[in-house]
């Protein structure tokens, strides 16, 4: 039982959607699909603006990118064709990780960057794939996930919506993978990786994700520069795993994780490089 | 939803987690199942709804009711009407699924008791015609 929750809103316009969320009484939240509003069921909320009714749910590409309605399911991504094809089925493979058939269902992809698991194998993706978020307070900004991520209150303001992702058809001859240990294959990982690596000549570049180190998932811009047009082999691949441990020394992580991070990151650095090479 | 659902006598959605883990609180709204626990009544508005009241009658199983009779799917029974509209949702959409869309799709219902063998023999029953 919500006790505290009085109304339920479904705006046809983003104006009304904006108006209502701008109110200070009642408290006022969005609601995409609800798996994890709901569950949580804050008293602190008492009126939800349901967003459904914002034609919000698409995907479309253009020559230059492909945009995600915020709405957008997480089974409609998997179900999208132009998802399958996008780098051989990375971001499809990365929806179908992310919860069970049911919670695919109505789970949506807005919904999963605002609440930002740091351990989500999709917002890793994203973050890899360079996607940018569109956020709508009434204002419309555009802003690259991997700076939502570190900047994340100032950017979601309690009248903030995102609207929708983009993500950028730039790369050829790419190989993506994503690690990751966790006690069993279905549980939630403790450490997981996600890289994207593009090829030329025999260096490469690349994009790679990191998550249950903090509180979101993380890039490592750090590391992707160090390694940039580097020749890939055995040394590039041991410091990267080292430059990983390096850069988390700070965080409250106990020392399996630590050593765990490195490792994922360079396996799924490796796995990437190795698709890239078929490709 | 859930507790709507339940309020108004449609009891086969059963009562588990509240928090969208365990599944059983199934239903199919505009024919894809959906965890009636982690969704508020008013979101169904304007879409159909069909627990599993719905599907069959005492006098008329279902194909997949039948199956899962049949195949010894049913334990305790407390996930079976999550289960059993997963699949409808399944077969609904897809008549022949192989055995991982099966899984996937009964994947989000946890059950403690057959470790799911015979429920995904049954759908696959089902689909391969044997009803």
């Amino acid at each position: 039982m919500w006790s505290s929750l009085v109304e339920y809103q479904r705006p046809d316009t983003m104006a009304k959607c904006l108006r209502l969320l701008a109110r200070q009484y009642p408290h006022t939240v969005p609601l995409a699909g609800g798996t994890w509003l709901v569950a949580q069921r804050d008293p602190q909320v008492e009126a939800v603006v349901d967003l459904s009714g914002l034609n919000l749910a698409f995907i479309k590409q253009s020559t230059q990118r492909i945009r995600l309605g915020a709405l957008t399911t997480l089974q409609d991504l998997i179900e999208s064709p132009i998802i399958q094809e996008l780098t051989n089925g990375f971001l499809r493979d990365a929806s179908y990780k992310s919860a069970s058939r049911t919670t695919r269902n109505i789970a949506t992809l807005g919904g999963t960057i605002v609440v930002g698991n740091s351990t989500s194998d999709l917002c890793l993706a994203l973050l890899v794939l360079d996607a940018h978020i569109v956020i709508r307070s009434p204002r419309e900004i555009v802003v690259p996930l991997n700076d939502f991520y570190a900047n994340r209150a100032s950017y979601m303001l309690p009248t903030s919506i995102i609207t929708e992702i983009s993500i950028p058809k730039k790369y050829a001859r790419i190989g993506t993978a994503s690690m990751q240990v966790s006690r069993t294959p279905q549980d939630q990982p403790i450490v997981n990786a996600s890289a994207l690596v593009s090829q030329i000549g025999s260096a490469l570049l690349a994009r790679l994700a990191l998550g249950g180190v903090t509180d979101y998932p993380i890039r490592l811009p750090m590391i992707e520069g160090l390694i940039s047009h580097q020749k890939v082999d055995a040394a590039l691949y041991d410091l990267v795993a080292q430059a990983v441990q390096m850069g988390i020394n700070n965080y409250p992580l106990s020392e399996y994780q630590r050593e765990m991070a490195g490792i994922v990151v360079t396996r799924a650095l490796q796995k990437a490089w190795e698709r890239a090479e078929k490709e | 939803m859930l507790e709507v659902l339940r309020r108004i006598g449609y009891v086969g959605v059963k009562h588990g987690c509240e928090d969208g883990s365990c599944g059983v609180c199934t239903v199919l709204l505009d024919g894809k199942a959906v965890l009636s626990c982690v969704m508020l009544a008013a979101q169904a508005d304007g879409h159909s709804l069909i627990t599993i009241e719905g599907v069959g009658s005492r006098e008329n199983l279902h194909p997949l009711q039948t199956a899962f009779v049949e195949h010894s799917a049913v334990q305790c029974g407390y996930c079976t009407p999550a289960m059993i509209l997963s699949a409808k949702a399944l077969l609904d959409e897809n008549l022949h699924p192989n055995e991982a869309e099966v899984r996937d799709a009964l994947g989000g219902v946890l059950c403690r008791c057959t470790g799911y063998l015979k429920p995904v023999e049954a759908v696959l029953r089902v689909s391969a015609g044997g009803d």
